[in-house]
């Protein structure tokens, strides 16, 4: 039977080909929509650190459009007194660095290693003015590495070292405050405060406090952990994430009606060969695994072609697995397990479409099948 | 070679079409004993291919008797009746019923497979069968590639590859011109003589009637009074 099936196809290439593309069109676009739906989920996920407050000015869309007034620190400190540990202004920018979108951070190198607990992966921490760090994801999306030279806002910096932290989704540079200072100018100070809270400190209530005391003195800020922040960030993102969910179920969906089609069609306009090869002396069995070998092969290679087409695309067309928005960069990519696991559902729709339709043609009598269809037999 | 006696005793087959009953079969009863050439005659729509059918195990009669070889065909189970298929009949439609996506030899080499026969041992006695009926030059070509009267003794090849103990014919020269007819039957009288094999065949053709060994002939169902045979 599998003979059968082949040569069927083989001598047919055009119903062939024409149904690998149909349906492998569909499961490209399943398998595109998949890894992007759970890159925006890890996205929105990206994990921050609890005990770290960070001040924004309130009703700005984007932080690096917030600005804080020189008295803000005291006032924060005031209110958090003994539960805060380190309070540091940052400048904050997202810029485009020789093409790649980055998250600049110009902040006090004391607080790298303690509010931000970066570690070094390779390199030194910045000694010199002209020195900078800069992250792992930033290191991978730029190409570059410690000692390389850098153009940053129209100035040159050498990367002194790279460095990775935790919750770092973002590909970013860090500077020195004060060197950062210096290349944007004083105008527009730091967009950040960054409270540090002490381990002993309860983030919610300290949060709670600090909103409540800078409401009282008419300072327009709000204090977000730093996730939250990430999450208002990119609020834009859940709506794609269901969007684009959505869209994975209905391809899924048009997957299984596509091979349930084909299934059905192969069976239809195939009733007189079928009753040809129950009249030879094939039994249901037979016919039956015929059909289903036929609709599996054609399942088979399409999703393998539409597997071949999402890897080179997510390859080459999304440079490196990597996706960006706005600077924060995820991973975009096909694991094993998924592919795997696509191959089994496609498979399954198949076998389930192919059993669905053929139900009846297997029950017909053999003399019921040749005659139906152009040039019935023995009518 | 196993040798066919089919008896038919009271056979009916009605179906349903919409409200009426069609009778397309009504109490027939006949006996055709072993390797006999038998044919069926009857204008259109008298019930030919209808008993064939029923003889050849793809349809079940609504009621009647019906034995080929001692077994009760109208008893027999679904599984049954497909491997009274395999192991006795072979058949021959009119319009060849060719697989269009196979090659000659391998749609003679079909009914093997059926069996239970390996591929590479089904082409080689395919092979053998196509070269017998004169076709071994054809062997590699598929039916829309042959003529009329090529895909019909092909269609005769898969009919006979098995050695059935019953070979059921439907129209076989329904569609071809006279020569081609022509060699299509000198084949069947020959495999009649040569395996033994009963034949039985349905037709208008008038030709057959000289070659047949018996002859019934059907109208609106009914089995018409023996035809006096010269
Ligand atoms: N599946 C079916 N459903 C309903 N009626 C049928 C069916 N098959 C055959 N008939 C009817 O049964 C009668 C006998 O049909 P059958 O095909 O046996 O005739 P036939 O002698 O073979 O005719 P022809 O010479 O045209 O092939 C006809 O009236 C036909 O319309
Ligand atoms: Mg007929």
């Amino acid at each position: 039977m599998i003979h059968l099936a082949l040569q069927d196809l083989r001598h047919d290439r055009l119903t062939f080909g024409f149904s690998v593309l149909g349906l492998g069109i569909l499961v490209f676009a399943f398998l595109l929509l998949i890894p992007l739906s759970l890159a925006v989920t890890r996205l929105g996920e990206a994990g921050g650190l609890p005990q770290n407050l960070i001040l924004v000015e309130q009703n700005v869309l984007q932080p690096e459009l917030s600005r804080v007034p020189p008295g803000l620190a005291g006032s924060v400190s005031a209110i958090l007194g003994e539960r805060l540990e380190r309070l540091d202004p940052v400048i904050f920018r997202i810029l485009r660095v020789e093409d790649h979108p980055i998250q600049l951070r110009g902040v006090a190198p004391e607080a790298w290693t303690t509010t931000f607990q970066l570690q070094l992966v390779e390199g030194t921490w910045s000694s010199a003015a002209s020195e900078i760090v800069i992250g792992q994801l930033a290191a991978q999306g730029g190409g570059w590495r410690t000692g390389s030279e850098i153009n940053i806002y129209g100035r040159p910096f050498r990367v002194a070292g790279i460095a990775d932290g935790p919750g770092t989704k973002t590909q970013t540079i860090w500077m020195s405050y004060a060197a950062a200072r210096a290349l944007f100018g004083d105008d527009q100070g730091a967009q950040l405060l960054v409270a540090h809270l002490r381990p002993s400190a309860d983030p919610l209530a300290s949060r709670q406090d600090l909103e409540d005391g800078l409401r009282s003195i008419g300072a327009p800020f709000d204090a977000y952990f730093e996730d939250a922040l990430l999450r208002q960030y990119g609020a834009a993102l859940n709506d794609l994430r269901l969007l684009s969910l959505v869209t994975a179920s209905i391809a899924f969906v048009a997957v299984t009606l596509g091979a349930h089609n084909l299934a059905w069609l192969a069976a239809e306009e195939r009733q007189r060969m079928l009753g040809v090869l129950r009249a030879i002396g094939f039994d249901r069995r037979d016919v039956a695994r015929y059909l289903a070998l036929r609709a599996g092969m054609i399942t088979v290679s399409a999703y393998l072609l539409a597997l071949a087409a999402a890897v080179v695309f997510i390859r080459l067309g999304l440079s490196a697995e990597t996706f960006t928005v706005g600077g924060t960069q995820t991973d975009l990519s096909l694991s094993p397990g998924m592919a795997v696991l696509g191959l089994l559902l496609a498979c399954a729709a198949s076998l389930a479409g192919t059993w669905l339709s053929v139900s009846r043609v297997l029950t017909a009598s053999p003399s019921g099948l040749l005659g139906r269809g152009p040039g019935a037999t023995f009518a | 070679m196993p040798q066919v006696a089919i008896q038919a005793h009271a056979l009916t087959r009605t179906y349903r079409r919409g409200s009426e009953d069609v009778r397309a079969l009504l109490d027939v009863t006949i006996t055709i004993p072993p390797a006999a050439f038998a044919i069926v005659l009857g204008p259109s729509g008298s019930g030919k291919s209808t008993l064939l059918n029923l003889i050849g195990g793809i349809d079940r009669p609504t009621s009647g008797h019906l034995t080929v070889d001692g077994l009760a065909l109208h008893d027999l189970s679904e599984r049954e009746l497909d491997s009274y298929r395999r192991e006795y009949v072979g058949f021959l439609f009119q319009f060849n019923n060719l697989l269009p996506n196979l090659s000659a030899l391998e749609n003679v080499a079909l009914p093997l497979i059926a069996q239970g026969r390996s591929w590479a041992q089904a082409r080689l006695q395919a092979g053998v069968q196509l070269a017998d009926l004169g076709l071994g030059h054809r062997v590699g070509h598929r039916p829309a590639e042959l003529s009329g009267g090529e895909q019909q003794r092909v269609a005769l090849a898969r009919a006979v590859v098995t050695r059935p103990a019953l070979i059921l014919a439907d129209e076989p020269t329904g569609d071809l011109d006279l020569e081609s007819a022509q060699v299509v039957l000198d084949l069947m009288s020959s495999l009649n003589r040569d395996l033994g094999a009963t034949f039985v065949i349905a037709t208008h053709n008038p030709r057959l009637e000289s070659r047949a060994t018996h002859v019934f002939e059907l109208s609106n169902g009914r089995l018409a009074p023996p035809v006096p045979r010269p």
